[in-house]
């Protein structure tokens, strides 16, 4: 019976800009660093249809995909899937808030009960969440034409009983990578990335990261517009990286607009974070990560009850940005529990 | 037994680049392939682009013209324009719809009203925009004679006065007329009579004056 406060709940993602621990903060734009707020940062956004009586969905973890999930009510106990198999169901005795995973442990739901519930299915739909903690505000025209970088901080706190280790954190890439075995960027300025493979899933503009074929990051470039062969690359050294030239056996990562780092106090009791004057300003220190696996990720191996630890994120946006609905942000997040 | 917990986080932005205008894809002799990138884009319309005359025969290019706001949507429209042009680059228009439901009517005066009715106007990719009226006592030659009227074509329907005729036995033609490639509908015929005016109407004297 996986309650609040254990397994994938075990590390809860809050606000900062806080007046002090715990305090209430709701602004994401003032999630500056500091205290960290009350507010814990949303993944997903969750729609019920055909809701069951008795049940409230509380948070959709971002391990969940997007799209419709079922929460099966039976006697006194619930179950969830989505994308899979419905995971173990929890019995709920009086008004609980547990946890609901689905087949995999990531994948949960945290969700308050009070039975009896009406039984059967009822649908959760789990859908992007747009300008949360990670979505930044809405670029505008000015930023999109010139570009520009933001930032923001998050507080990580393990508010488990129990350690966790093992605490790690990368970009997911936004669909499978192409090896860019026709065209191949020069040293510098605009140019093409071409493969014999398919972009046909890749976002209609975005980030690329280009790597060696050995895994090394060689950069991270901007393309506004794409074919299914073809990638129309306006701007390079995104994110702090070096132009240079590729080669022919590069492969090429889908990435989002927005990277991480640590920050600087490490894994600490509840206290304030390092703290910025605005969304423009970069806090110190912090070294930026664009690792988009387990062995590239920031990385903290062990986190107390109560710890807590600050994750900055940067929001590169080029000059010439194409102009989009909904440009993706997305990390994985991997800990282990007792 | 320790577990592994594989999550995530995540969220979106948008990005409003100030691009609003009209996304224009085009098709060489086949349709517009909606996923690539627009042959074109212009802020305002109407907007000029450059079409290479094939090197013999006819080549047509067939263009959709989509809304697209700042955040990248597009409208949905699968509407085509075709565009044909010979290797001279002139552009060969398709054919014209005829005008239909032609009525005159003899009004005081000497003075002819004609109506007809244009189906194509709002149908055709390229309507005709003049409506031609031949108006003579011997059956006119639409194909030779210059018209006695001409009227823009605003609507599909005319309804047009013109005179004054001379009484008189008249043949009467209408068509339509496309001024870009100088194209001219089959006429549509009729004939009428402009009656000899009759004598002014005179006061009847008085029943006291009768002599």
């Amino acid at each position: 019976m996986p309650s609040q406060f254990t397994r994938g709940d075990s590390l809860r993602e809050f606000l900062t800009g806080a007046a002090s621990d715990g305090a209430t903060q709701n602004d994401f734009a003032l999630s500056l660093g500091g205290f960290r707020s009350s507010r814990q940062a949303a993944s997903l956004g969750i729609t019920l249809d055909n809701a069951i009586a008795g049940v409230r969905v509380d948070f959709a973890s971002g391990g969940n995909p997007e799209g419709q999930g079922d929460i099966l009510a039976v006697g006194d106990t619930l179950a969830w899937k989505i994308a899979g198999e419905f995971g173990s169901a929890v019995t709920f005795s009086g008004t609980q808030t547990n946890i609901l995973e689905g087949d995999t442990p990531g994948k949960f739901l945290r969700v308050t009960g009070t039975p009896p519930f009406s039984q059967g299915r009822g649908n959760v739909t789990l859908s992007p969440l747009v300008h949360g903690l990670l979505g930044f505000a809405e670029v505008s025209p000015a930023i999109a034409t010139s570009g520009g970088n933001k930032y923001r901080a998050s507080i990580v706190k393990n508010v488990s009983a129990v350690t966790v280790t093992a605490f790690k954190r990368w970009i997911t890439p936004l669909a499978a990578s192409v090896v860019g075995d026709v065209t191949a960027l020069g040293a510098s300025g605009a140019g093409t990335l071409e493969t014999t493979g398919t972009f046909a899933a890749w976002p209609t503009s975005g980030w690329c990261q280009v790597r060696q074929s050995g895994g090394a990051l060689r950069e991270c470039v901007y393309y506004d517009e794409r074919t299914v062969t073809e990638l129309n690359v306006i701007a390079r050294g995104a994110f702090g990286t070096t132009p240079g030239a590729g080669a022919l056996t590069d492969i090429l990562y889908p990435v989002p607009g927005v990277v991480l780092g640590l920050d600087t106090a490490g894994v600490t009791a509840p206290g304030a974070i390092a703290t910025i004057p605005n969304e423009t300003t970069a806090p110190a220190g912090v070294t930026w990560v664009l690792g988009i696996n387990s062995a590239g990720a920031v990385a903290h191996a062990t986190i107390t009850a109560g710890q807590q630890f600050g994750v900055w994120y940067w929001q590169n946006i080029p000059a010439g940005c194409k102009g989009t609905p909904l440009a993706r942000v997305s990390f994985t997040t991997e800990f282990t529990v007792p | 037994m320790p577990t592994t917990i594989t999550s995530g986080e995540r969220g979106a932005f948008r990005v409003d680049d100030g691009n609003d205008g009209y996304a224009i894809y085009v098709g060489v002799d086949a349709l517009p392939d909606f996923t690539l990138p627009p042959a074109e884009f212009s802020a305002t319309l109407p907007h000029s682009f450059a079409a290479a005359p094939p090197g013999s025969g006819l080549r047509t290019y067939n263009v959709t013209v989509r809304k697209r706001d700042g955040y990248g949507l597009e409208s949905q429209n699968q509407d085509i324009t075709p565009i044909t042009i010979n290797s001279a680059g002139v552009l060969q228009l398709p054919a014209m719809s005829n005008p239909s439901r032609l009525v005159v009517t003899v009004e005081a005066g000497g003075y002819v009203r004609i109506r007809a009715v244009y189906d194509g106007f709002s149908q055709e990719d390229y309507p005709a925009n003049e409506w031609r009226i031949w108006i003579d006592t011997t059956a006119p030659d639409p194909d030779v004679d210059p018209p006695s009227y001409a009227a823009s074509i605003t609507a599909g329907v005319l309804s047009l006065r013109v005179g004054p005729h001379a009484a008189n036995d008249y043949f009467l033609a209408l068509a339509l007329y496309r001024q870009f490639d100088a194209a001219q509908s089959d006429a549509l015929t009729a004939e009428f009579t402009i009656p000899v005016a009759p004598d002014p109407i005179v006061p009847v004297p008085g029943g006291l004056e009768i002599p």
